[in-house]
């Protein structure tokens, strides 16, 4: 038996001849490709083809095997369970770009963005491709490369130089002399963008290669790839870095002990003036099959769609200090899109419901989830990038209710014990009332909620007291209309995610929450507890500053007696002075970096 | 007060304003501010505001400063913001009653001053007053608001704000100002018939049922009226005994959760999954009923959106 050659794929393979033992395959007048055409089938991608063979880690191990019959199989196909998987390049492996300047000359830079190879990082993000040594190759034989029209724009090839240099290889005008084909070419594919939108691009590459003796075709070879789709992390990820702002020293010790206690690095404060975390960038990755079988991450920190009066959101530019190697910053956005919804751009308003399957039909990496109703929608540019990825085909519900229209204000999900692994926890009103029903009932009417607490304060200026007792909240028709159209409201939404997920009641996990209104739109009154960061198996929520009742806060009690049992540890975290008066939560003010699941997409039988 | 950082109760305020026995700090009413140009009132309203104003500010000056030190501040507010406008409502609102004059004085004579604010910042705060201003349900207010609705005003939070708080007032001549707006097709329709949502009248619920009928191919005007029906009726208002008192809880409740029936099978998908949030904010015993009624005698091929309905409305 003949052993396996394994060729790692950063391998600079040096162009000799190497054996190939039969003769190339004559396959007659086939009119010759030119530039990016689109090519024409490929007659035999057999596991065995000889003479002009272009080989790309079809069976996603990292490295291209010559001689395995599996890296061959059905490689000008994809599916679930083979094809090749390259990354956007749009990180900056040697740190190369500007962190500050215009936001348009900050989009402009990564790596995929000038034609040359930076570094030895950069070719990892690549797609290796190999000519297999075709020895008996015609002396007159020249060799076309062309990338399905589709995908032309969007991918670059490099040539291996014998220099051990890369080249743009340029489709349109370069071709491969005898002498390559007989030693082996070795290239890589670059791609330049993610996938925008899946109409115009679906993020298939289809490369193909013809062998000509003048005008006659002597042999043709055809490979697809795919790019791997930006995949935005769910709470059952482990959690690698949390993010918030400097500004409000008690939020951000309350944040630190938890995210200390979850082991986990000291939280990374951003310097910036808006202080919601959560919204102005979000956290995303990319993963291809990497060295040794494993997968390569890379991280790709979305900068949210929020563009007013012709303006970015300026604590957005955060995507661009944290690009660097294996880190990529992402911006899609109309700059027509109605600036009266720009808030549903926001990342609170983009939460990822952990995987599931429902009726045979799997999303492993879950699905995204945002308020967007054909009344109250989102940046369209930056809905259909989402869309068009592919894996985490999202749901959308009605926000429109809420002032600031973010999902993570009623929802959120939490890792439990349980055959779906996860929960969800929901705000609800009814529960919140029925709380202060029975206070009342039981003669403490006068308990005091939101004591010592201020809705304004301002340095020098005075404040103004928040506090209400249980008895002014019950008899606040304002209040209470406005928690009952947002409990109805919650469960409209509700029924649209259990619809879509097959949820049972005991999945739902219901904390208490009232909420009031707004310029004509609802908004927690009370700190929603339920937003709040998961961190593993705690869960950072906003201290309730409820009523306390024999010794203890009537809402934090209600909260850890939800999720305590079901193995969840509470870290409390007071925001109300810098977070909860401005109409956000602890989840608002901070984000997550986590690491992608070991179980690459590949391998999930995720399909399009 | 400035320097100081101290929790400023309504009633705090006032005691600390009749405890004075000093020259108010506060400036006195600034003619040179000018009438505001969005709230046009007659001589003899502005006379009699302006007077009443004048007290105010000798019995409560610490409440003028603190307004004019929040409207300092609304800028850094809507620095601060989540969403599109900071709310300055809240923080008024829970200044308590002896707020009113002070917020008047800001709403209706100190229009100009506000020349100082973005445009942003200018509707938040504005917005904030109008609103807190009708939380207080004062009909001392309403000629007003009622003016600013009526004047050239055209900025949706504003209008919104005026018809709310007419609608949270309540009374007959704010409600029947509403109810005869809301059924002319002009730009405050759709912000009129939302706040008829918040009066919690017979009458704003027939009004809000007149717009759903004759708009239920419209989506923006019958999910709003489909929503102002949910809120009129809300249970948990009417539960209210202040609100109770007016005896038309059941009447108001059965108005629209008929409406609603009824025209559940004419809306779009998005209004018709509103349907279900109004029916189960009005909570009627007899609903499943009437839709099972409605369900029969309709047509057949609405019968799937009445399962759906009652389908969620049992979830």
């Amino acid at each position: 038996m003949t052993p396996k050659r394994r060729t790692p794929l950063l391998a600079l393979l040096p162009l000799v001849a190497l054996a190939c033992s039969s003769a190339p395959t004559e396959s007659g007048s086939t009119p010759k490709p030119t530039g990016s055409a689109a090519p024409a089938p490929v007659v035999d991608p057999a596991t065995n083809k000889q003479g002009l063979v272009l080989l790309v880690d079809n069976n996603r191990n990292g490295t291209i095997d010559f001689d395995d019959p599996s890296e061959q199989k059905g490689r000008d196909t994809w599916d679930d369970t083979h094809g090749a998987v390259f990354l956007a390049n749009i990180d900056d492996d040697t740190l190369r770009c500007p962190r500050t300047g215009k936001d348009l000359d900050l989009m402009k830079c990564f790596d995929a963005a000038d034609d040359v190879v930076n570094g030895d990082d950069d070719l990892l993000d690549m797609a290796p491709m190999r000519t297999k040594p075709w020895e008996k190759v015609p002396a007159d034989a020249t060799a076309t490369l062309a990338i399905s029209e589709a995908a032309a724009a969007n991918v670059r090839l490099f040539k291996r130089g014998e220099d051990g240099s890369y080249v743009v290889f340029d489709p349109a005008s370069a071709t491969l002399s005898a002498a390559e084909l007989k030693a082996g070419v070795d290239m890589y594919l670059e791609g330049k963008d993610i996938i925008r939108d899946s109409s115009a691009w679906d993020g298939f590459v289809d490369v193909h290669i013809v062998a000509t003796v003048g005008d006659r075709i002597v042999d043709e070879d055809k490979v697809r790839l795919k790019v791997a789709p930006v995949i935005s992390p769910n709470h059952l990820d482990a959690p690698e870095q949390v993010y918030t702002t400097a500004g409000d020293p008690n939020f951000n010790a309350d944040v630190a002990a938890s995210s200390t206690a979850a082991k986990l690095p000291k939280p990374i404060q951003f310097k910036s003036q808006d202080v919601w975390a959560q919204d102005f960038f979000d956290p995303a990755y990319m993963v291809m099959p990497g060295e040794g079988g494993k997968q390569h991450v890379m991280h790709a920190n979305f900068r949210s769609a929020n563009f007013t009066q012709n303006t970015f959101r300026a604590a957005g530019k955060v995507v661009f200090d944290l690009r660097g190697k294996d880190v990529a910053a992402i911006v899609a956005y109309d700059p027509r899109h109605n600036d009266n919804m720009d808030s549903l751009n926001s990342f609170g308003n983009m939460e990822t419901i952990p995987p599931y399957t429902l009726a045979g039909k799997s999303f492993p990496y879950g699905r995204i989830l945002r308020g967007h109703i054909p009344t109250w929608y989102a940046d369209p540019t930056f809905t259909k990038m989402i869309e068009s990825q592919g894996v985490q085909d999202p749901i959308y519900v009605d926000t429109e209710w809420l002032i600031v229209g973010h999902v993570d204000e009623f929802l959120t999900y939490i890792p439990v014990s349980s055959p779906r692994g996860w929960a969800l926890v929901v705000a609800d009103a009814t529960m919140a009332r029925k709380m202060l029903q029975d206070l009342s009932a039981r003669g403490l009417g006068a308990t005091k909620l939101h004591e010592g607490l201020s809705v304004w304060n301002s340095s020098g200026s005075g404040r103004v007291s928040a506090m209400k007792t249980v008895a002014q909240v019950l008899a606040d028709q304002d209040v209470m209309s406005a928690s009952q159209l947002a409990q109805g409201k919650i469960d409209k939404a509700l029924t649209i995610i259990r619809d879509a997920v097959g949820l049972t009641d005991a999945e739902i996990i219901r904390v208490p929450t009232l909420f009031e209104s707004e310029m004509g739109a609802a908004v927690a009154w009370d700190p929603g507890t339920v937003n709040g960061i998961v961190l593993g198996n705690r869960f950072a929520a906003p201290k309730a500053h409820s009523a306390i009742v024999e010794g203890k806060d009537i809402v934090q009690k209600a909260f850890e007696d939800a999720l305590v049992p079901r193995g969840m540890v509470v870290d409390w975290v007071e925001d109300w002075d810098t977070y909860h008066i401005n109409l956000g939560e602890v989840h608002c003010g901070s984000n997550v970096r986590r690491t992608p699941p070991a179980k690459p997409f590949w391998m999930q039988g995720v399909k399009r | 007060m400035k320097g100081t950082l101290k929790i400023l109760t309504a009633s705090a305020l006032v005691a600390l304003a009749l405890a004075s026995t000093g020259v108010s700090s506060a400036a006195p009413s600034d003619p040179a501010a000018g009438v505001s140009p969005s709230v046009l009132v007659t001589p003899a309203a502005r006379s009699a505001l302006q007077a009443k104003v004048d007290l105010a500010r000798m019995a409560t000056p610490a409440l003028f400063d603190t307004l004019r030190a929040i409207r300092a501040d609304v800028p850094n507010l809507e620095r601060q913001r989540r969403g599109n406008h900071a709310l300055v409502g809240r923080i008024l609102a829970n200044l308590g009653k002896d707020a009113l004059l002070p917020m008047l004085d800001m709403l209706v004579f100190r229009e100009a001053e506000e020349r100082a604010l973005e445009p942003n910042a200018r509707v938040a705060w504005r917005a904030g007053l109008i609103e807190a201003i009708g939380k207080l349900r004062d009909p001392f207010a309403l000629p007003y608001i009622g003016a600013l609705l009526d004047g050239p005003e055209t900025e949706p939070h504003l209008v919104f704000a005026a018809a709310q708080a007419l609608a949270r007032h309540g009374g007959d001549e704010s409600t029947d100002k509403l109810v005869l707006r809301s059924a002319q097709p002009d730009p405050k329709r759709v912000s009129i018939v939302k706040a008829l949502g918040e009066c919690r009248r017979e009458k704003a619920a027939r009004a809000i049922v007149a717009v759903l009928e004759s708009n239920t191919a419209d989506p923006l005007l019958s999910k709003t009226a489909v929503d102002a029906l949910g809120m009129v009726g809300s249970s948990w208002a009417w539960a209210v005994p202040e609100v109770a008192k007016n005896g038309e809880g059941d009447r108001t409740r059965e108005v629209a959760a008929r409406a609603l029936i009824a025209a559940l099978p004419k809306l779009a998908v998005d209004a018709q999954r509103d349907v279900a949030v109004a029916l189960s904010s009005i909570e009627l015993a007899q609903t499943g009923a009437w839709m099972q009624e409605a369900r029969l005698r309709g047509r057949v091929e609405d019968r799937a959106v009445f399962d759906r309905t009652i389908q969620q409305l049992r979830k």
